[in-house]
């Protein structure tokens, strides 16, 4: 009798311990119970987003006016770092492996569109857009251009901007510049920089600029300088880029001068490409640099005295007057999401002219859609103002949509790295970024 | 509780296995899930293109291939090495000396015990943020340090040539773990050999060599093997403070290993990585083992 408990009970045991270790995996399970509380009441989706402050606030509101008037719908906004792509691109991959994606991810960077949708980890969205008449024709052509690839549509704009060139006018005054006159050149920045340096026992005290801090990333100075041949065909054209050579041997050009160890540790303190109250211009310790319009919300913030202007980015050898960079923010939905169509129907309803309007009022952005651009208040700001007119009539450029762009990226940004470091000369530095980036592709089967 | 008297398993034996692994199986069906079977499909990725998504297609031996003319692989390996031969050393050096002092009959020796160990429980993702802020070369305390002794400390984690040293520096905070085994090490050296060795008139420095260190071989071998497995497959810090930079300087294996994976969608190649690592390590422990013997004395012979 005891024995018959006894292996009675130890199997209800091992029954228990299988069950609950088999229920913590990845939970196909949990999506289930969800669907049967839908069909009775409310459609559950999740939205992820990749950043906190103001831009991720807009998300959060969105979220919750949007449950407010749908109640077949309930949207659950996430604040994902980085939604889990690009360098931390772990949760977001593991999420959609393991068939637990969320409906719609949020991503600051356009121009990973290729890859995420090249490795099959975004659907395309051409069927379920022509069923909701969704042509694009409300979007700015550039920020519709850029969420096609490879002829069909992956993604949908949310907000837009552009980089401009800031500099510090009173750091103008203090040298004898016109601080209502900014560089125009390249060549101009090179020369005022060196007055605006300042280095006292040894030390740098402010520097007058570096050209790879803020959003001086090497595809954004490619678009400036007019270099869009860095991909050909799909495959990476680094080696011997007589283009992108030069924009190197410009960077390296203010190692030499400043010696890059100093210019380093210098900027080792300081926020590097982040909107927060560490960064170097803000903080008094650059006068010039390139940067998002954003930055005009971050500096009223966090240092709202400070005297400073906005202007096009002055023209690089090679580029053309009144260039820009387009920054663009993109809603994408993952393979696998169970709810695509609610999904859609939340950012189809973020669309509402006074909506985006108020928002990119409130991110210092622009909004795709061309009827809100004209409607938001910091039109009357006359430093976004430029931004504005920059989007609209100036020549913005795009990184190219290659699926071999990300290996592109990556690959430049250690090849800029070492020459900024001078520790390559540019030729050696694209040789490598040349088999870097080919090693990376063929790793990827491509 | 198989009987010995005959080789045959009896209808008794049969059962008492089975019952036996019924109690395991809880145990065993873990370890055939998430053990066993990403052994053995990481072997079989490691053969294929996959990227976690679509399905896998089967390509041979052509990612360790191309591992093997992948100049980051050779990159990543030396930064590894170059961690691991110097971080463990000093770890074993370090850790023997805090252990000797912190044997001593000292005034608030339990105070100085804990202040030892506690930088071993503070989670490692903690510890890395703030050690950016302690070896910031403008305004860290690690440089302000050195100025009172008039040393222009480096850019370390701004450095390419000092990145590596500045996450050696940083490991050396967690050496309280190996005090503590080191520590209970020490308390069991007989006294009685002490005593001995006063009577023929040894001094500090003979003692602790021919006595001391002697019995604590064992403990050191341990530590020893940890430590290495354990530098081989450096991680976390480096993909907090620098993910790999500046210049690739801090590029460790299981970092570009992680980077293959999630960051180019390289799963096959990744896993390719990954039991190239496996095979090395144990080669390694199994050279470490087979000649411990020559130094590695335990009390009992």
């Amino acid at each position: 009798m005891f024995k018959i408990k006894l292996k009675f009970i130890s199997l209800i045991i091992c029954m228990l311990i299988i069950v609950s270790s088999v229920s913590a995996c990845s939970s196909k399970g949990s999506n289930n119970s969800n669907a049967q509380k839908e069909s009775k009441s409310v459609t559950q989706i999740t939205v992820w987003y990749p950043w906190s402050g103001p831009d991720g606030n807009v998300i959060k509101q969105w979220a919750e006016d949007f449950n407010k008037t749908h109640p077949n719908i309930e949207v659950n906004a996430q604040l994902v770092p980085g939604s889990g792509i690009g360098s931390s691109q772990g949760k977001f991959h593991t999420a959609v492996a393991g068939g637990n994606p969320p409906d719609a991810v949020l991503y600051w960077d356009y121009s990973s569109i290729p890859l995420l949708a090249s490795q099959g980890l975004i659907e395309p969205l051409d069927d379920l857009l022509s069923g909701i008449k969704e042509d694009g024709s409300k979007f700015t052509e550039s920020s519709w251009s850029s969420v096609k690839f490879d002829g069909k549509i992956y993604g949908l704009p949310e907000m837009t901007s552009v980089l401009v060139f800031f500099w510090n006018k009173d750091m103008f005054k203090n040298v004898g510049l016109d601080p209502d006159k900014p560089p125009t050149t390249l060549q101009e920045v090179d020369d005022m920089a060196q007055k605006l340096t300042l280095k006292q026992n040894g030390k740098y005290v402010h520097f007058g600029f570096i050209p790879w801090i803020g959003q001086g990333t090497p595809l954004s100075w490619a678009g400036l300088f007019g270099v869009q041949d860095y991909v050909v065909n799909d495959k990476p054209n680094l080696e011997n880029n007589t283009g992108l050579e030069k924009i190197l041997e410009w960077e390296a050009s203010y190692s030499k001068k400043y010696d890059p160890n100093q210019i380093n540790n210098f900027f080792a303190a300081l926020s590097q490409n982040n909107a927060d109250q560490n960064d170097p211009f803000i903080l008094g310790k650059v006068a010039m640099k390139v940067d998002g319009m954003w930055e005009i919300a971050n500096i009223k913030q966090y240092a709202p005295n400070l005297n400073y202007g906005v202007a096009p980015i002055p023209t690089a050898p090679g580029g053309k007057e009144n260039s820009s960079v387009l920054i663009e923010n993109v809603w994408m939905i993952p393979k696998g999401a169970k709810h695509a169509s609610e999904a859609l129907q939340f950012i189809e309803w973020t669309y509402d002219v006074h909506r985006q309007a108020d928002a990119g009022d409130q991110v210092f952005n622009i909004s795709p859609v061309k009827e809100a651009a004209k409607l938001q208040k910091i039109n009357n700001d006359p430093k976004a103002k430029v931004c504005i007119d920059l989007m609209t009539s100036g020549h913005v450029s795009f990184s190219v949509q290659s699926k071999a762009t990300f290996a592109i990226k990556n690959a430049l940004d250690n090849a800029f790295q070492a020459a900024q470091y001078l520790q390559k000369t540019p030729q050696e530095a694209l040789k490598q970024a040349q088999s870097e980036a080919e090693q990376t592709l063929a790793q990827q089967g491509q | 509780m198989i009987s010995m008297k005959s080789k045959k398993l009896t209808k008794y034996d049969i059962k008492n296995i089975k019952r036996g692994l019924f109690f395991i199986s809880p145990w065993l069906i873990g370890f055939m899930v998430f053990t066993i079977y990403p052994f053995i499909a990481s072997l079989i990725y490691s053969f294929s293109v996959y990227n976690g998504v679509t399905a896998s297609k089967f390509v041979g031996l052509k990612n360790y291939i191309q591992l093997f003319q992948d100049p980051k692989f050779y990159t990543a390996l030396y930064n590894t090495f170059y961690y691991a031969i110097i971080a463990v050393p000093l770890g074993i050096v370090l850790g023997v000396l805090v252990a000797l002092l912190l044997n001593q009959p000292i005034k608030f020796l339990s105070f100085f015990r804990t202040a030892i160990y506690i930088p071993v429980i503070v989670p490692t993702v903690a510890v890395s943020i703030l050690w950016i802020w302690l070896l910031n070369p403008e305004v860290g305390l690690i440089n302000w340090l050195l100025s009172l002794f008039g040393i222009k400390g480096p850019g370390w984690l701004a450095d390419p040539k000092w990145s590596k040293m500045a996450l050696i520096l940083m490991a050396q905070w967690g050496i309280g773990q190996s005090v503590l085994i080191y520590l209970s090490g020490l308390k069991n050296v007989p006294k009685e050999l002490y005593e001995s060795a006063d009577i023929d008139g040894a001094n500090g420095f003979t003692k602790f060599f021919h006595i001391t260190l002697p019995m604590i071989t064992p403990l050191i071998l341990y530590n020893l093997i940890m430590g290495v497995i354990g530098s081989l497959q450096y991680f976390t810090q480096a993909y907090v403070m620098t993910n790999g930079g500046p210049m690739n300087s801090t590029l460790f294996y299981a970092l570009y290993l992680f980077q293959n994976a999630f960051q180019f969608l390289s799963f096959g190649y990744a896993s390719a990585m990954a039991w190239i690592l496996f095979i090395i390590i144990a080669i390694i422990v199994y050279i470490l083992l087979k000649t411990s013997a020559r130094w590695v004395f335990y009390g009992g012979q």
